[in-house]
């Protein structure tokens, strides 16, 4: 009962206090975290809403201005839909009103608190509003500033300019205070390549602070499928997870809200269900009271229920992956492996993808002396938190050294996490809680990755003993012709030829890329 | 001017080059064979009475790692001998390591870093064409004499080797061009040692016994062999040797009659089966009483005779492990010239003429 108290309190709670309350958690602390915190909410928000317009590649411009010692300008443009002026408080103003909240899909953002949090911390830090200029592409360009009222818990729009000119897409500013900008791991910078190479079908236009720009190009052209919303499965879900269902629920019954809002519950399930509980599941949803939820949890895990459909996750997909790999990595070397979708806490499918770069820009970018780990989770670079992922347990848990990958091997690996509902240790959405079926998923991929990367290794030492080797007939080869030529008077030429041929044809599984 | 040792020598290079053409022309990788000169491929061949390598061969191809290197320097080699016979120029095997090292094109290799590389392409090029290297006017060292009445010519000069001073002629490295124009002798004597050869010179036994002394002032070289094997085919005279009894002396005498191991595949241009060992034996200690002008064995020589005795070629002949057997049991060994103990003339005026009329050869 004190959790259902604590949910209700929560919603209750305005926009202010709860940012306060959560600050950390939701990755506004320390000055160069806040920063790229700020950064990745607009940047996953943005990428979200152009994914909703049908048929359009993502197009984005971040850019960094510095305003005074710790105190920086945000300025992200999309190429998105626009918004529309009375949806402008709702898209950012308010938490835990995001579209996103009430589907049960695979996206970016997950709770719907990230850009309205990014807003607040803009103007907690400098007391100054968001810009927001926006444009539906039909001529007319919308500019406006966005502070939150902290009392009311609502956006409040004020110096509204409506002009006419041609935009299509949405553009935030927000000035902030007691941030810093750096480079390195933590850092905007390396935030953004993680965001390509997850979403190699964005374009992403990036002014830092000391005004240089990088242009990272599209790896593809094509446009991922959309995921589909999904009904949670009664496996995966919490008892926090499922209180809150029946809260929005519109059905009358727990009975036909149980029928209509999961999957893999029929009819038949629920006459199941109310033999093994001690209420009736005729009563309201919204009169579902904490224990009751947690016996309906506990006898959901110990009912036979039908695995979850997978087909609702879409991957950034192996080919898409390889490219961008490619395009952004240049590596010598590369394997990415796609794992065949799989189920955690018996009814939350995931998919688990893995790539492995060796070479090239792979490895080492921060010079310390380990395999350089990116952790995605929908495609969303995991940069906090590091120790508590998942994907780093599992990334350590492998034996790299058996298949010759040493420390300072140039190697860079990826694993994106996709799910959709990622298991975050904490809001701040930092790091995938080891789960043992996540963790071995995981630990599956990589290995195969480190085989074939074991493989190549191999085959490159042997390559290398194999050019020797071939060196050493090779240096023979015009004291070999001249002396045969004199013998025989055939001309010395042709016989360097038919030596060359010879060694050459011996040799045959050398590439001739030397 | 080449000669007919040395046309043969061209024909086969010449063969052995074309054979490797063929090979490319085919798009094989050239290779070629080498009887092997490894020990346990040299056995006594009963029949030919020398030693002889067996009939395995060892491939040498230009496409393995580890015959590329000599690959190359046998065709070096090769090429150089064929200049060499061309120009008419002998040179020694040191000479042509010389001549023939330098750097690879294009590397910091040479083509050999000392002369064992030369020499064990010269001995198997030797193998593999069944030609000496003096053929190929690779001479061989030069050392030992030859005196008596003996008529030869080389290089255009006509030459009486009784005319030549005390020493005679010198046996050159390579006596391929040497030409036998004319002899009057019996017998060919081979002397172990020099200072033998000079007192039996001295004493006119060439005169008294009709005999061509021949010394390779001990071990014979090759080309002092090589000469005996031509002037015994040549002349049909007997080849005897005199040599210290002792179990090298013994042993220089059975590298004359059925050829060496390092030489196991050109024996045949070495060895003469036929000739005969005068002495000294363990039994001329005894008949002419020289016990005390013996010396002791030491354990070298003492081994010497356990390896005598293990040699299949010395098997072949009782009378040799009998004579090796005495010397173990006696413990002596007697020189040559301990003869001198009797009288300076005493081997030339009674111990040779004594033994070679009675003909008391060992075999």
């Amino acid at each position: 009962m004190p959790k259902n108290q604590q949910f209700k309190e929560f919603q209750e709670h305005s926009v202010a206090e709860f940012f306060k309350k959560n600050r950390q958690m939701l990755g506004y602390s320390g000055k160069i975290k806040s920063l790229t915190t700020v950064v990745h909410e607009y940047v996953t928000n943005m990428i979200d809403a152009v994914e909703e317009e049908e048929d359009n590649l993502p197009e984005a411009f971040v850019k960094i201005e510095e305003m005074g010692p710790e105190h920086y300008k945000v300025i992200v443009e999309d190429n998105g839909p626009g918004i529309p002026e009375n949806y402008i408080g709702k898209a950012f103003g308010q938490m835990l009103a995001g579209t996103k909240f009430h589907r049960f899909m695979q996206q970016r953002g997950q709770q719907g608190i990230g850009a309205a949090g990014a807003v607040m911390f803009g103007q907690v830090t400098t007391g100054k509003p968001t810009k927001i200029i926006t444009g539906q592409g039909d001529g007319k360009i919308l500019e406006c500033e966005l502070s939150i009222d902290v009392k009311k818990n609502r956006a409040s729009i004020n110096n509204k300019k409506t002009y006419s000119g041609e935009m299509k897409g949405t553009r935030i500013e927000t000035e902030l205070k007691n941030v810093l900008y750096q480079k390195g791991r933590y850092g905007i910078d390396e935030y953004l390549r993680r965001t390509v190479l997850a979403n190699p079908h964005l374009k992403l236009t990036y002014v830092d602070p000391e005004g240089k720009t990088i242009i990272y190009d599209r790896a593809v052209d094509d446009i991922p499928p959309k995921p589909k919303e999904a009904k949670p499965h009664p496996r995966g879900v919490t008892v926090d997870d499922l209180l809150g269902y029946a809260l929005r629920s519109n059905s009358h019954k727990i009975k036909s809200f149980l029928r209509n809002d999961f999957t893999r519950i029929s009819g038949k399930k629920v006459k199941e269900i109310q033999k093994k509980i001690s209420f009736d599941l005729n009563k309201m949803p919204k009169d579902l009271r904490w224990d009751e939820a947690e016996e309906l949890v506990q006898t959901f895990k110990e009912t036979d229920f039908m695995r979850p459909p997978t087909d609702v996750l879409v991957p950034i997909g192996k080919k898409r992956l390889e490219k961008a790999v490619e395009e952004q990595l240049e590596p010598e070397f590369k394997q990415v492996v796609e794992r065949k979708p799989k189920v955690y806490r018996g009814g939350v499918p995931f998919i688990v993808e893995t790539a492995l770069a060796y070479g090239g820009k792979a490895g080492n970018n921060n010079g310390d002396n380990e395999i350089e780990i990116m952790r995605f989770s929908n495609r969303v670079p995991l940069l906090f938190n590091k120790g508590t992922c998942a994907i780093t347990k599992a990334v350590k848990s492998v034996d790299w050294d058996r298949y010759g990958i040493k420390d300072n091997t140039p190697v860079t690996i990826l694993v994106n996490f996709t799910s959709i509902h990622v298991p975050y240790i904490g809001a701040g959405k930092k790091s995938i809680a080891e789960e043992e079926e996540i963790l071995n998923e995981i630990r599956l991929s990589l290995m195969k990755t480190g085989r074939k990367l074991g493989k190549y290794l191999k085959g490159k030492r042997r390559q290398r003993k194999r050019l020797q080797k071939k060196k050493t007939f090779e240096i023979y080869i015009p004291e070999i012709s001249k002396s045969l030529s004199e013998i025989t008077g055939k001309k010395e030429e042709e016989i360097k030829k038919h030596l060359q041929s010879i060694v050459k044809q011996r040799f045959s599984d050398i590439k001739e890329d030397e | 001017m080449v000669e007919k040792a040395q046309e043969k020598a061209l024909k086969e290079l010449d063969e052995f080059g074309n054979q490797l053409l063929e090979k490319l022309n085919k798009k094989e990788a050239p290779s070629f064979q080498i009887p092997s000169r490894t020990r346990s491929n040299v056995e006594f061949d009963e029949e030919k009475e020398i030693i002889d390598i067996t009939g395995k061969k060892s491939t040498r191809s230009f496409i393995n790692a580890s015959h590329v290197r000599k690959f190359m320097q046998t065709l070096l080699v090769a090429r150089a001998a064929e200049e060499y016979i061309k120009n008419n120029r002998t040179v020694s095997k040191r000479e042509l390591y010389y001549n023939l090292k330098h750097k690879l094109p294009g590397t910091n290799k040479n083509t050999w870093d000392d002369d064992n590389e030369s020499s064990a392409v010269i001995d198997d090029l030797e193998a593999t064409l069944g030609i000496v290297r003096q053929q190929m006017n690779v001479s061989a060292k030069s050392r030992g004499s030859i005196y008596g009445d003996i008529t030869l010519k080389q290089a255009g000069d006509e030459f009486s080797c009784k005319k030549l001073g005390k020493g005679g002629w010198a046996i050159p490295g390579n006596v391929e061009d040497v030409e036998i124009v004319d002899y009057n002798a019996e017998l060919i004597l081979f002397i172990e040692t020099e200072a033998m050869h000079s007192r039996l010179v001295e004493e006119g036994s060439y005169d008294d016994l009709d005999a061509l002394l021949v010394t390779g002032q001990g071990m014979a070289p090759r080309g002092v062999k090589r000469f005996l094997k031509r002037l015994q085919d040549e002349t049909d005279l007997p080849l005897i040797a005199f040599t210290d009894g002792d179990p090298y002396g013994f042993y220089i005498y059975s590298v004359l009659k059925h050829g060496s191991m390092q030489l196991a595949h050109v024996n045949d241009y070495y060895a003469v089966p036929n000739s005969k060992f005068v002495g000294m034996t363990m039994d001329d200690i005894d008949k002419y009483d020289l016990h005390n002008v013996t010396e002791n064995l030491d354990e070298q020589a003492r081994k010497k005779i356990e390896h005598n005795l293990n040699y299949e070629w010395f098997k072949y002949h009782p009378e040799w492990i009998k004579e090796m057997k005495k010397m173990r049991k006696k413990g002596v060994r007697i020189e040559q010239q301990a003869l001198a103990n009797k009288s300076l003339d005493f081997v030339a005026k009674t111990y040779l003429p004594e033994k070679i009329e009675n003909e008391e050869f060992l075999p």
